[in-house]
């Protein structure tokens, strides 16, 4: 279905989008097709800014090590 | 790795009797150093750490590589006394660090009396917001060192926008899982050593956070400089006393006071020889503790009360836990055959050196562990 979808899109694509030659249906399949090609290439980009964001973080975990009340014990108390 | 500590660091006792006042500061001085070799970067003033005198804190500051924090401990003229934020520079990342004590009528009267009027505790809320705002901007990640209890770390971390964690004190919880106060954490390490917390921040835009802590127990090598400085230590605390802090036992043919009460009871010290009671001080020499006055207030008998094992005269016949640590006073007993303050000693008795801390389940086993010792 696709593969048949994009040889008719293919057939009028020296055509402007807009141009009345275009057959209607085949204008709806060129917007609809590029629409989800749009769609997939976000989709694609929003999973590789974090991949690409963590790999900068590497390196960037701080360790906190903190203590509280002490109160002057040099070892365990117990 | 940034290191910090939430204050009560440098002591336990609201007073300190005179006769230990030289060697807590000894002690105080000790921790100093080894947090100085640590690389700690920030300690909190907890109210406790002021019983040692403000003077001396000061001046105990002033020798530090780290600073003691405190952003709304003030002076007479309403000036910071210490250090108010430090911000330390890490992977990157600046971490700001800043430290607030409690302002509750009972702490900041507590601070009054105790400095005897040098100092005074502002509102941490207005001191947190105050420090925030300055460091909008300048800091990727802030911590609020806190010494004011879990309740109002939870009011500073709900009404305070922008700290990511609050290491909190002094009312001694563990939390091996952080409170979430929305995107704020809470965090606090138990008390008297016996925890070390550690939390993993990862600095994306989430910040997420791994928390362990980690209980401190004979499994934690040593580490041999600081053994050498604790060494030093007791070894200056033995000459205060006249003593050595060589592992000597207390010499055998001392006649312990509870001789008295042989005579009458021979049974019952027979018996009490038999006890973990009569080894006490024994365990202290051991580890080169014997002039610690927090391990002797529980290992002799009247620590520190009239007629009782002082850390001036050091006596002998006065180590381990005789008869007098649970009956009372005997002397009357003795010359006039009056009745025992306490014949049939209660659990609350116990308790005073049988702490939460140092024996978990006491109360819960009390019956158990009476049997060891009834006689």
């Amino acid at each position: 279905m696709i593969p048949a979808a994009l040889r008719e899109i293919r057939k009028y694509g020296d055509l402007d989008w807009f141009s009345a030659q275009m057959p209607q249906e085949v204008r709806m399949k060129k917007i609809f097709y590029f629409t989800l090609l749009l769609f997939c290439a976000a989709i694609l980009m929003s999973i590789g800014i974090p991949m690409n964001s963590s790999r900068a973080a590497e390196g960037t975990t701080i360790t906190i090590a903190y203590s509280s009340n002490m109160m002057g014990y040099l070892e365990p108390c117990g | 790795m940034v290191i910090v500590d939430s204050g009560d660091l440098l002591n336990e006792d609201e007073e300190i009797p005179d006769s230990v006042q030289q060697t807590t500061q000894l002690k105080a001085e000790l921790i100093a150093q080894i947090y100085n070799k640590i690389g700690v970067d920030a300690v909190n003033v907890g109210e406790l750490d002021l019983v040692l005198g403000l003077d001396f804190l000061k001046g105990l500051a002033k020798k530090q590589n780290f600073p003691f924090v405190s952003a709304n401990l003030v002076d007479a003229k309403d000036q910071p006394i210490f250090k108010r934020y430090v911000i330390k520079k890490i992977n990157g990342k600046n971490v700001g660090i800043f430290g607030v004590i409690g302002d509750t009528s009972e702490m900041t009267a507590k601070v009054s009396e105790i400095t005897k009027g040098a100092a005074s505790v502002q509102d941490p809320l207005k001191a947190a917001e105050s420090i925030v705002k300055e460091l909008a901007g300048k800091v990727d990640y802030m911590i609020a060192l806190t010494h004011q209890g879990t309740n109002r770390d939870w009011v500073i971390a709900r009404r305070v926008a922008g700290i990511d964690l609050v290491v909190g004190g002094h009312d001694k919880q563990k939390t091996k899982e952080p409170f979430e106060a929305g995107k704020t954490l809470i965090v606090q390490a138990g008390e008297k050593n016996q925890y070390q917390g550690m939390l993993e921040v990862t600095m994306d835009g989430t910040k997420t956070a791994h928390n362990t802590l980690l209980p401190y127990g004979d499994d934690i090598p040593s580490d041999a400089a600081v053994k050498k400085m604790i060494s030093d230590y007791n070894d200056k605390v033995a000459q205060i006393y006249g003593g050595s802090s060589e592992s000597k036992q207390a010499p055998a043919n001392v006649a312990l006071r509870l001789t008295a009460c042989e005579p009458c009871h021979a049974d019952q010290v027979k018996k009490w020889q038999t006890t973990d009671h009569a080894k006490a001080y024994d365990t202290l020499v051991k580890k080169s503790h014997q002039f610690d006055p927090k391990c002797l207030a529980c290992h002799t008998t009247r620590f520190e009360q009239p007629e009782g094992f002082s850390m001036k005269a050091q006596q002998p016949e006065l180590v381990n836990i005789q008869c007098e640590s649970c009956h009372g006073f005997a002397k009357e007993h003795l010359t006039d055959m009056k009745p025992l303050p306490t014949p049939k000693p209660a659990v609350a008795l116990c308790i005073k050196c049988h702490t939460a801390d140092r024996c978990p389940n006491f109360e819960r086993d009390y019956e158990k562990v009476l049997a060891k010792i009834k006689h």
